[in-house]
């Protein structure tokens, strides 16, 4: 028998962002169903996604993007694993998007900053290639941008 | 909002190994749970134990690893996520073996060797720290190496 470390790094999607709305406020937005569409892939040339979430542990989430052409619409699923309420999600991730057709983990901690508003931690992977990270890091940068958007704070600039 | 996107590579364990034991033997081992007392932490001053073993999806499992001579239990626990008899295994993970406790995921991919015998293919993360995921390695490079030793011995 042989064994190879193949790695000490591997391509996941670290993100850090920062809002003026508390991390209940943020928790919400991002887990209730209602809301969702209103940060998840909002943006120009889509159709509002469609979401489902049962958010309790092993409960199952799913969210359809649609584009506005309506060439097809990508399908995202999973099931959470740790629901700590406005404080931490681990959720696994899959769908029909590119780099997204196998399982990943996604990990959100929501935390206070000193001084008011909060912090967002995520990470997600372990992605297979490093074209599978960037196609994810590209899509979680829209939806921080659409989240920002939805709690009222989009256009802001640090 | 000010977003701060880091590095797109994170602490994850990667490693691959290859057998003379096909590949159904060793998903056999990986998924039996008297077979998986026999390799995991197996070599390592520790006993494996109570584990508990469901292949369906979203069922959980369970492992114990106490100290042989003696000292406190860690329970690794999680759930399965896809499982593809004798091809694939993906589960969640995680137990008071961290720094801090949180969950990540584990992917094992069984092949055939195209010399003859099999090879997997092993990811585990994403890890917080570097620190958390050397220790993880350290323990997967000893328990694949117990593997080996169990499902290569004829």
């Amino acid at each position: 028998m042989m064994i190879d470390r193949t790695g000490v790094q591997g391509p996941v999607v670290d993100v850090v962002s920062r809002f003026r709305a508390p991390r209940d406020k943020v928790f919400q937005t991002w887990t209730d169903a209602t809301l969702i569409p209103k940060w998840f892939m909002a943006m120009p040339g889509y159709l509002p996604a469609l979401a489902e979430v049962e958010l309790a542990e092993l409960g199952s989430w799913k969210i359809t993007v649609r584009p506005a052409d309506d060439v097809g619409h990508s399908v995202i699923e999973g099931n959470f694993f740790q629901i700590t309420p406005s404080r931490e999600l681990s959720y696994s991730w899959t769908g029909n998007i590119p780099g997204g057709e196998y399982y990943t983990l996604v990990n959100a901690r929501f935390e206070d900053v000193d001084g008011g508003g909060s912090l967002v931690r995520l990470t997600h992977g372990v992605f297979r290639t490093e074209a599978d990270q960037k196609a994810h890091a590209a899509g979680w940068e829209l939806c921080f941008a659409g989240l920002a958007n939805a709690l009222g704070e989009g256009g802001e600039t640090p | 909002m000010m977003l701060q996107m880091r590095a797109p590579t994170g602490p994850v364990v990667s490693l691959t190994a290859e057998f003379r034991a096909p590949r159904d033997k060793l998903f056999a081992a990986w998924t039996t749970p008297a077979l998986l007392c026999k390799w995991f932490f197996a070599e390592a001053g520790y006993r494996t134990h109570d584990v508990q073993m469901d292949l369906r999806p979203l069922s959980p499992y369970q492992l114990v690893i106490t100290p042989v001579e003696g000292g406190e239990p860690t329970r690794i626990h999680g759930n399965m996520v896809q499982v593809e008899p004798n091809a694939r295994l993906v589960y969640t993970w995680t137990g008071a073996c961290a720094g801090e406790q949180y969950w990540t995921m584990v992917d094992v991919v069984f092949e055939d060797n195209p010399d003859g015998g099999s090879r997997i293919g092993l990811s585990h993360g994403v890890f917080r720290t570097d620190a958390d995921r050397a220790m993880h390695e350290q323990g997967w490079m000893a328990c694949v190496a117990a593997l080996g030793t169990l499902v290569d011995a004829d």
